[in-house]
């Protein structure tokens, strides 16, 4: 056996230039399956940095089936209760999974805890217990309840152009959300802060939308320095020194997102101190038994000044869109998260003023969880679904992954007007009946099939039957050398099993060739995330364990057809002929 | 005493009954036509005969290289005839070595590891295959090119290689199907005096196939064949 062994690869070694078609086949298929795993998960996170940076976690569990399925939505029926529809003039044309947008008006498919009173926790057991269940799940670093504080009414002062004449009006923040500022996004954020998770600085105020019509002399790259991040846009940033003064930032473009608003350029007076703003909140009370956690009270509230300091832009990606065959459009999206942003210390003040006792945990919205390592985001989400059944488990990741690998928007679970769901209508004097899915997600009207792992398998068969054609027809041009193995005593399947060696060390050299340049090409990206290197080794061995069985497996399922070749190859042929 | 005495005292090691070997092509073509021959251990027998007279196709099927229309070859006292592809294989592995015209040497191997290869593939340890082979090679004056691969040696040393690995197995016949017909006259000397050496030192059975008359001078007996009959059968130079 070690014979044939030696033979099979001293022969790949030799004919590995006219086998160069093989490996290199092979190669591109083991780079591409590579790809999909630590370099395209790697690609995920980079291209979800913005919300990481901007949610403080990178894997969110939301309660209930806040976050739906395709088949979730499918089985809906009209007018189940607890099922809300997000209002069709909410925003922007861009809505993603930021936790305050399961509230009021948003999809949540639990009747009993309706929102804006629901608290994730309504009970400390249940907290407790949920909490314990997720930090057992491997890979999770860190949970951040994410919590916010709905704002109830209050208006902030802003200029903006109407045609030549400039406009003031006190713009309305009721529907805002308070809440605490990560730490990243301080201007005196920790040094050891990932640079993808800071705020995007020499870009301020940034155009609402950037229209490209090549051909026109621009370039789509003078506009790509906005594609994605967390901008500061006005006035100044929050910092540790601001200690618990109430202070805070709003995100400029939640406030400028209404219709009459839109291609206005809005600005907000802001001096050294800040503009006053008055906030209407509900305050907190505690629940009737010991073990219900507190929760909002909103028929009582209360009034705070809070001063607007600065202003943020969250840039979500360019959006593609090509209209005509000779037109193309891109437009910068932003978050328009409906949002103010407050130091941790004053938000932890705010609280206090609103009622939260000493000690409490305010209302929780949503658990932000922080990953050990972002390559394995699939994995361990995986896992936390197990762990967590009937809770919602969102990868940031893979959300924004999803989106960007299609060029569109991020996914957005819309419902349509349940009215508009219903009945049957003539059109044209031929009925027309709504089709049997009541819940089509709009916004996406064109979301191409999920091909990834279909193209892998394609390509593994192709690179096979490539590696096979060409091993074959290395074993006819060499059928002397075959039948002189035959001679000297070597039996057919013998033979056949040198063929086999040599197809699978053509494929290792491919497989090599092709994982090591798929690892490297997400070794930057694995390594951004801070791993240490035990991670980052069990992390490429995770993906060899997937990719070596691949190509081998692969490699030896297509050398049968060399192989069995050689069967029909005689003893006879080596009598007087020359190879 | 000479081996030839000897042997004929002996069973033949090798033994053709009524062998036929029928090509098909539109009429039946007689390549072996009914030949039946004896040949005893430690001869050295020639078969010569024009080109298409049928006589590598004799090697090949008294070799079991390839497999008669009928009659049958009794190697050593095996029938072959009966005999699976795979213990076919064994046979030839064990109990012949073949050499052949343009060497058939595997290239990407060096002399030695050609010549250890059928040890080897009997099972015996590297090291002892290794060693036998250099041996053989040091035999053949080849142990300076041991460590040379195929296409960086001359024809004659090829050959010698070739006849070496064809004696790996210690095998109880060394057939040779035109072993100098590739080769110049001063090659074709030395190739010569292997054999001769090898038959008459050590006692090794050769049967030898050629069209070059000269080697009758080394051989016990000399078969002439035409059209796949054997039609002389007479005493060569060195009987």
């Amino acid at each position: 056996m070690r014979t044939l062994i030696y033979l099979g690869q001293i022969n790949a070694m030799r004919n590995l230039g006219r086998s160069v078609m093989s490996v290199l086949v092979m190669a591109i298929a083991a780079f591409m399956m590579t790809s999909t795993l630590s370099v395209g998960e790697g690609y995920t996170t980079q291209r979800a940095a913005e919300y990481r940076a901007f949610l403080g976690g990178d894997v969110l569990v939301y309660p209930g089936w806040t976050w739906p399925t395709q088949t979730d939505l499918a089985d809906l029926k009209t007018g189940a209760p607890g099922i809300s529809v997000l209002s069709p003039t909410f925003g922007s044309p861009l809505r993603y999974f930021h936790p305050n947008y399961y509230t009021s008006g948003y999809l949540t498919g639990d009747a009993d805890r309706p929102s804006p009173d629901y608290s994730f926790f309504p009970s400390r057991q249940e907290r407790d217990e949920v909490l314990t269940a997720i930090s057992g799940v491997p890979g999770v670093a860190g949970i951040y309840a994410f919590s916010s504080v709905p704002v109830v009414d209050g208006r902030i002062a802003a200029t903006f152009s109407n045609g030549l004449k400039v406009l003031s009006e006190n713009l309305p923040l009721s529907g805002f959300s308070v809440r605490a500022c990560p730490p990243n996004l301080l201007a005196d954020a920790r040094a050891d802060t990932p640079p993808e998770l800071r705020p995007s600085l020499g870009t301020p105020n940034p155009p609402r939308t950037v229209t490209v019509n090549r051909g026109l002399g621009q370039t789509l790259n003078e506009f790509m320095t906005w594609e994605t991040g967390v901008v500061p846009s006005g006035g100044r940033q929050l910092s540790s020194a601001d200690g618990d003064a109430l202070v805070a930032v709003v995100n400029r473009r939640a406030v400028i997102a209404r219709p009459d608003l839109a291609a206005k350029a809005v600005s907000y007076p802001l001096d050294q101190q800040g503009q006053p703003v008055r906030l209407v909140l509900p305050t907190i009370v505690q629940g009737g038994s010991s073990d219900q956690a507190p929760y909002f009270d909103y028929g009582k509230t209360i009034a705070v000044e809070v001063r607007i300091v600065g202003t943020y832009d969250v840039l979500s990606r360019l959006y593609s869109e090509k209209p005509g065959p000779s037109v193309a459009i891109y437009e910068q999206l932003f978050l328009e998260t409906p949002e103010l942003l407050m130091p941790q210390a004053g938000f932890d003040r705010l609280l206090a003023l609103m009622g939260l006792p000493a000690g409490e945990q305010p209302p929780t919205g949503a658990l932000a969880l922080r990953l050990e390592n972002q390559a394995k985001a699939v994995e361990v989400v995986a896992a936390l679904r197990a762990a967590v059944p009937g809770f919602s488990v969102v990868s940031v990741a893979d959300e924004a992954a999803y989106a960007n690998l299609r060029g569109q928007p991020e996914r957005v679970y819309e419902l349509a007007p349940a009215e508009s769901m219903e009945g049957t209508r003539r059109r044209s004097g031929r009925l027309w009946v709504i089709p049997s899915s009541p819940f089509p997600p709009l916004g996406q009207p064109t979301v191409p099939a999920d091909t990834g792992n279909l193209f892998a398998v394609l390509l593994f068969a192709f690179a096979g039957l490539v590696a096979a054609g060409n091993a074959t027809l290395l074993v006819l041009s060499r059928r002397t050398e075959f039948a002189i193995l035959k001679a000297i005593g070597l039996r057919g399947f013998e033979v056949g099993f040198t063929v086999m060696v040599e197809v699978v060390t053509l494929a290792t050299v491919g497989l090599l060739v092709g994982f090591t340049a798929g690892e490297v090409m997400a070794l930057p990206i694995i390594l951004t995330n801070s791993l240490d290197l035990s991670a980052v080794v069990r992390a490429i061995g995770q993906d060899l364990e997937v990719v070596a069985p691949a190509t081998l497996g692969c490699a030896i399922v297509f050398s049968l057809a060399p192989m069995a070749k050689t069967l029909s190859i005689t003893v006879a042929e080596v009598m007087r002929t020359n190879e | 005493m000479s081996h030839l005495d000897l042997a004929v005292r002996r069973d033949p090691i090798l033994r053709a009954e009524s062998l036929n070997k029928v090509y098909w092509l539109g009429a039946a073509v007689y390549a072996v036509d009914n030949v039946t021959l004896d040949i005893e251990e430690g001869q050295y027998v020639l078969i010569k005969g024009a080109s298409g007279s049928g006589k590598s196709t004799l090697l090949a099927l008294m070799a079991g290289v390839d497999r008669p229309t009928s009659g049958d070859v009794i190697l050593d006292g095996q029938r072959l005839n009966v005999l699976s592809e795979n213990a076919l294989c064994a046979v030839r592995r064990q109990k012949v070595g073949m050499v052949y015209q343009f060497f058939n040497l595997l290239p990407g191997l060096t002399a030695l590891e050609n010549v250890a290869l059928p040890i080897r593939l009997s099972g015996t340890p590297d090291w002892f295959a290794l060693r036998h082979a250099a041996n053989l090679l040091e035999r053949l004056g080849l142990a300076e090119r041991s460590r040379h691969r195929p296409p960086q040696m001359s024809g004659g040393e090829q050959q010698r290689v070739a006849i070496a690995r064809a004696l790996a197995n210690e095998p109880k016949v060394l057939m040779a199907d035109e072993p100098t017909a590739n080769l110049d006259s001063r090659t074709t000397r030395e190739i010569r005096k292997v054999l001769v050496e090898l038959n008459r030192d050590l006692g090794q059975t050769v049967v030898v196939v050629t069209h070059d008359t000269g080697l009758a001078e080394d051989a016990h007996r000399v078969l002439t064949i035409a059209d796949g009959r054997i039609i002389r059968d007479e005493a060569g130079g060195a009987a």
